[in-house]
């Protein structure tokens, strides 16, 4: 049986009789697996080591006739450790992880690997605000399903004006001038078009006036998440 | 900008205070449930010497903050030639009570004759006492084998090292991180499951003495030292 | 009933579990949260009595692996902390829900007579 390689991130473990345990993982080729890690007694279950959470695994595991593969071994890349360390940090790593559980089918998506990985990055860098990674965090959902707003022209199909103001039509998803006063200006369209574009919480977090940006774009955000 | 470049401004003296604050709960606590443990037990389970060890730790974290804030106000700070092998001895001498609370063994290591090095008597040996009493809180949750704590001194190019090794691993990233985690996190290093105010209390007193506090190694152990420059008083006579 | 402690500080977890066993329990006290892990396995505990700060990890990570094993999912936690009332407040419900904390406390501000009070209103009738 042929043995294969990729890397992971664990979404779940639960116990399987008495000696195995099984691993619920995000990969990039393989999109979700599940593998049985057999004979980890609990005695040798770690919060520490190649197979906890917050962690990057090299793994090498044999492919199964159904949907469970069997674990033959891991190698820990990196593990998070700073996220734990904030329970804040943890409870929004947990929040994520569980959301990209329910989101992701068994489907290669290298996409949704790399969007878990980079919020664990953003996690870990305590100079990274919650606020932001949560919101970031939603905004790759959106790109990732497909539904990124339009940053680029306004309800007229005009061209988007670094000197005018704008509203923001959620029926329409579009931008809508407001010359006399709108929500939103250049700062925060560039804003959003910084993390639309994929750029990651920590890069992101050295963008002056932050916290004010983030205020302003976030229901807009949010709002889109819940078309996803 | 790295963690000891940073200016102490005011949100640092805020994280300080918050710090100081989280930390402060931990020996009082102890107290008083200790204090409730002898009256529901009605029968002499008093141990005064655990109520003098967390209350001289307490005493001690606000008298060393109170200090640091008080030196890094002044804008030169006095330096005097001070002993080096006898502040580690001093240090030691008042952790040690604290540290057989936690079952923590102290070592002292002065290997070499080292003359007196150009520092602030008592802010030196207050910032080795704050480290010191945070990383036996620390050493103390560990398990058996890595309980000991090793106060010492080495000659190094860039000057005498003073410092605290062995209670956990850590590298210089760590400490950066923590230092981004003081105040606004329960527990901004990972030995530790407290605010660990000690350290940053010691930190404070090394600023204060222009100096730094560095993760460093010794002896294929890791710890917090502070450099300190030799008094070259002695060569002029 | 047996009960599981685990507090970092040794002094403090020395201090709950003689109160403990002065009100007829058995307890292991645990520093860590793998070595919490290792104490559940050599001797179920019939409740947990958990501080969130811990060394290396916290109470959070432990009670995701705790409550991975199908044995220990439903022994009741009473959550006995640092973490500040208001802290708590703003993820209470989901940890409550998910990973089944029966009661949370204040640890400075809660007496050995309130946690003993709160360990015999959620022991589980024999």
């Amino acid at each position: 049986m042929k043995q294969l390689v990729t890397t992971a991130i664990v979404l779940g473990r639960t116990d399987f009789g008495e000696a195995d345990r099984i691993l619920t993982l995000l990969t990039p080729e393989y999109g979700k697996l599940r593998v049985v890690a057999k004979g980890v007694r609990r005695v040798k279950s770690k919060l520490a080591g190649g197979i906890e959470l917050f962690s990057v695994s090299h793994i090498t595991f044999i492919k199964g006739r159904g949907d469970m593969g069997t674990l033959s071994s891991t190698r820990l890349i990196k593990h998070y450790g700073v996220i734990v360390q904030d329970i804040e940090r943890t409870m929004t790593g947990y929040e994520l992880i569980k959301q990209l559980n329910k989101l992701t089918e068994d489907e290669p998506e290298a996409g949704y690997f790399e969007l878990l990985q980079q919020s664990f990055e953003a996690l870990n860098e305590p100079i990274v605000p919650l606020p932001l990674i949560r919101t970031w965090f939603t905004a790759q959902l959106v790109r990732l399903g497909g539904h990124t707003p339009n940053l680029h022209t306004d309800s007229n199909g005009q061209k988007l004006d670094a000197t005018m103001q704008y509203d923001f039509d959620t029926e329409k998803q579009t931008f809508v001038p407001h010359p006399d006063g709108g929500r939103f200006t250049a700062n925060h369209i560039k804003f959003l078009r910084l993390i639309f574009a994929g750029n990651t919480p920590n890069v992101l977090a050295q963008v002056q006036g932050i916290g004010a940006l983030l205020t302003a774009c976030s229901p807009l955000i949010e709002i889109r998440g819940q078309f996803n | 900008m790295a963690a000891d470049e940073q200016v102490f401004d005011e949100k640092s003296q805020t994280r300080l205070l918050l710090s100081v604050a989280e930390q402060l709960k931990v020996p009082l606590t102890v107290m008083a449930r200790h204090a409730e443990l002898a009256e529901l037990a009605k029968q002499g389970t008093l141990d005064p010497q655990l109520i003098k060890t967390q209350s001289q730790a307490a005493l001690l974290l606000v008298d060393n903050y109170l200090l640091g804030l008080q030196l890094l106000a002044q804008e030169s700070l006095p330096l005097e030639p001070v002993s080096v092998s006898s502040t580690l001895v001093d240090t030691a001498h008042i952790i040690e009570a604290y540290a057989k609370q936690y079952d923590v063994a102290i070592e002292l290591d002065i290997a070499g004759r080292y003359g007196p090095v150009m520092a602030h008597h008592v802010g030196l040996k207050a910032a080795l006492l704050s480290l010191g009493f945070s990383l036996v809180e620390a050493a103390g949750a560990q398990k058996a084998s890595r309980r000991t704590l090793t106060l010492a001194t080495h000659r190094t190019p860039k000057g005498i090292i003073a410092g605290w090794y062995g209670a956990h691993d850590m590298a210089p990233e760590d400490w950066r991180r923590a230092v981004q985690l003081q105040g606004a996190a329960g527990q901004p290093l990972q030995a530790a499951g407290t605010s660990a105010a000690g350290i940053f209390v010691a930190e404070a007193l090394s600023r204060a003495m222009d100096t730094k506090l560095r993760v460093g190694q010794r002896a294929r152990q890791s710890g917090f030292a502070i450099t300190l420059q030799p008094s070259q008083q002695l060569q002029l006579i | 009933m047996h009960i599981l402690v685990i507090e970092p500080d040794l002094l403090l977890g020395g201090t709950y579990v003689r109160a403990l066993e002065m009100a007829g329990h058995t307890t292991t006290h645990v520093t860590s949260a793998q070595e919490a892990i290792h104490a559940a396995d050599l001797r179920r505990p019939g409740m947990v009595v958990l501080e969130l700060q811990l060394p290396g990890s916290n109470g959070i990570a432990f009670l995701h692996e705790f409550r991975s094993y199908a044995d220990w999912r439903e022994v009741p936690v009473v959550l006995h902390t640092y973490v500040m009332p208001h802290i708590q407040r703003q993820f209470r419900d989901v940890v409550s829900e998910q990973l089944g904390v029966v009661s949370w406390l204040y640890k400075p501000q809660t007496s050995l007579e309130q946690l003993l009070s709160t360990v015999r209103s959620h022991t589980p009738a024999s």
